[in-house]
């Protein structure tokens, strides 16, 4: 079983390797396609909006277990100038830049458990997971 | 031989004392999901000091005891061709009838081994002497545990089938529980294979002419069967190459705001494979609700019901296939 | 540096592009204008834009995908997007980002001919 990944995210290709990563971790896990689309996808936009708002920052994968079942964790974790309002930004509709926002109602939907921790200065750390079913 | 009743039966109390401190101590150490019968015949290897151990299963139906794999001191083929029959005229029966012990000090003038025809057998796997002990659960009999050759080559006494019968009371009760252990996984497994079915069975789609899908839905939505749904619908159109799909909520009794977050995003997912979603069947009851709700379904067709709904299916493929030909036909 | 570059191919008077591998930012918007310029080189009137070895699509692409489409419209060129994966659809859908006003098909051979119908349209109301 694979361990933890991290992942520097610095420039585009960063992102891409991410999600290439992710998807694979996603499906050595056993997450079915459709999971593996979806993991690959909030992987993509969470490192993106890391590199958009904070320039750079880490993204670490990895499987985690419970007695009752397995899933994956994504951890997207930065130095920016943090989120002033958790709860605007996650207010479906809401849009900063040219219509894209920062996508995080909807990357939530893709996942199965989404945390944000931000305070303007002094960073952002994303958690989101995803179970098997 | 004589003893001083009060110091021998201080004896006895201590060594049974031991006894049991030594099987406890052993049993302890026995772990759930891991093989039994090798747990059960490793501790017994070491409570007794001995080289083999083997237990043996009564079989119902063939009415003999079956050897049980792994053994210790055995290989696994020979230990399961290991039989021993208790049927009527069988000279083990009448121990297995009174539930007693038995001991073997020496296999080759053992009268029982002899006519049993087990001396053979008994000299291919190397078993010099032996005992077989009964495993009691709830008063009945279910095997025996059989421990061979004292490392001290020592004949097995009373005190060894002592402890071994303490210990082997312990053991019927951890058989039984790992048959249940297993028989509960053994069902819970197939539960969720019949559950799988089942959900597979409630989002079926329907092929009807060409390029046209019908999804019937019943019943109540929750957000798992709404992914299914969502899944078994796209899955429906790559496979049929459907260009117009029909959802059809006649059966749906609630639509909620999460049932017709669902519903729409189905339909958006449909129209991004090309396939135009045709929404059916919504009840007054459902339509005041989905209004109230303030959820806007206006970039999806809606029709009243599938009669309805199949009819405008078929001006939108019949206009796609004769416009595709360069032909026209007045609307 | 060598940006890979995606092939766009002729087809009768429509212009086809399959994307094949994992589309990085930069190469996503040297595709825009690859595609671009052929379009005004060659006065096609549609666009095929084949996902079938797509299996992400984020936003970002989306969006990609979404300006293509409008771009190329104000140049004369109908664009159709074919071969989206059922997970991708469903990942995009979700994740609400709407591709809105791009038209979709399921494959190619689809993709051709509502191309062809959306352009014989267009010069039937052309015609009056």
């Amino acid at each position: 079983m694979a361990e933890s990944l991290q992942f520097q995210i610095l420039s585009d290709l960063d992102i891409v390797m991410a999600r290439v990563e992710g998807r694979n971790m996603a499906r050595e896990l056993g997450f079915g396609v459709i999971d593996q689309a979806r993991i690959a996808t909030a992987i993509s936009e969470l490192s993106r909006n890391v590199m958009l708002y904070a320039g750079r920052g880490m993204v670490t994968l990895r499987p985690i277990e419970t007695p009752q079942r397995r899933g994956l964790e994504i951890v997207c974790a930065d130095s920016g100038p943090g989120i002033a309002d958790v709860n605007m930004v996650m207010r479906e509709g809401y849009s900063s830049r040219r219509g894209l926002g920062m996508g995080l109602p909807g990357t939530r939907r893709l996942m199965d458990e989404f945390e944000i921790r931000s305070r303007p200065g002094e960073g952002t750390v994303i958690t989101a997971r995803k179970w098997l079913r | 031989m004589t003893t001083e009743k009060s110091s021998a039966s201080t004896q006895e109390l201590e060594r049974q004392l031991e006894a049991l401190q030594r099987i406890a101590g052993v049993f302890g150490a026995m772990q759930k999901g891991q093989d039994i019968y090798d747990q059960i015949n490793r501790q017994v290897v070491e409570l007794l000091g001995v080289e083999k151990c083997a237990v043996l299963l009564y079989d119902q139906d063939r009415q003999c005891l079956v050897g049980q794999a792994p053994a210790v001191g055995v290989p696994n083929e020979d230990i399961r061709s290991y039989v021993i029959p208790l049927a009527g005229d069988s000279p083990a029966k009448q121990f297995w009838d009174m539930g007693q012990s038995f001991v073997v000090k020496d296999i080759d003038t053992d009268p029982v081994v002899q006519a049993l025809g087990l001396a053979d057998f008994a000299h291919k796997v190397g078993v010099k002497s032996t005992m077989l002990v009964g495993i009691r659960l709830e008063g009945q009999l279910i095997g025996v545990i059989q421990p061979s050759n004292r490392r001290d080559g020592m004949p097995f006494d009373e005190t060894d089938v002592r402890l071994l019968t303490i210990y082997a009371s312990q053991a019927a009760v951890a058989i039984e529980n790992q048959r249940l252990y297993q028989a509960i996984t053994a069902e819970r497994d197939r539960l969720a294979r019949v559950l799988e079915t089942v959900q597979e069975l409630s989002t079926p789609v329907v092929p009807v002419l060409e390029g046209i899908l019908i999804l019937p839905l019943i019943g109540f939505i929750d957000s798992d069967r709404a992914q299914r749904v969502m899944e078994g619908l796209l899955s429906g159109i790559v496979q049929y190459r459907a260009q117009v799909v029909i959802l059809d909520v006649t059966g749906v009794p609630v639509v909620d705001t999460g049932v017709a977050d669902h519903l729409v995003r189905a339909a958006r997912a449909a129209g991004l494979l090309g396939a135009q979603p045709i929404l059916v069947g919504i009840r007054p009851e459902v339509a005041q609700t989905i209004v109230g709700l303030g959820v806007h379904l206006h970039e999806i067709a809606t029709r009243g019901d599938l009669r309805d709904g199949l009819e405008y299916a078929l001006a939108v493929l019949h206009r796609k296939i004769v416009t595709a030909d360069g032909q026209r036909v007045g609307r | 540096m060598d940006i890979y570059r995606i092939p766009i191919l002729k087809i009768e008077d429509f212009l086809v592009a399959s994307i094949q591998t994992p589309l990085h930012d930069a190469a996503a918007v040297q595709f825009k204008d690859d595609l671009l310029q052929r379009i005004y080189e060659t006065k096609a009137r549609g666009f095929v834009l084949d996902l079938t070895a797509i299996d992400v699509v984020d936003s970002f692409m989306a969006r990609i995908v979404a300006d293509v489409a409008e771009m190329a419209g104000l140049m004369g060129a109908r664009v159709v997007v074919t071969g989206l994966q059922p997970a991708v659809a469903i990942s995009l859908v979700e994740l609400g980002v709407e591709m809105a006003g791009v038209t979709t098909a399921l494959d190619l051979d689809r993709g051709i001919r509502v191309l062809r119908r959306l352009v014989a349209s267009e010069a039937e109301r052309a015609d009056g």
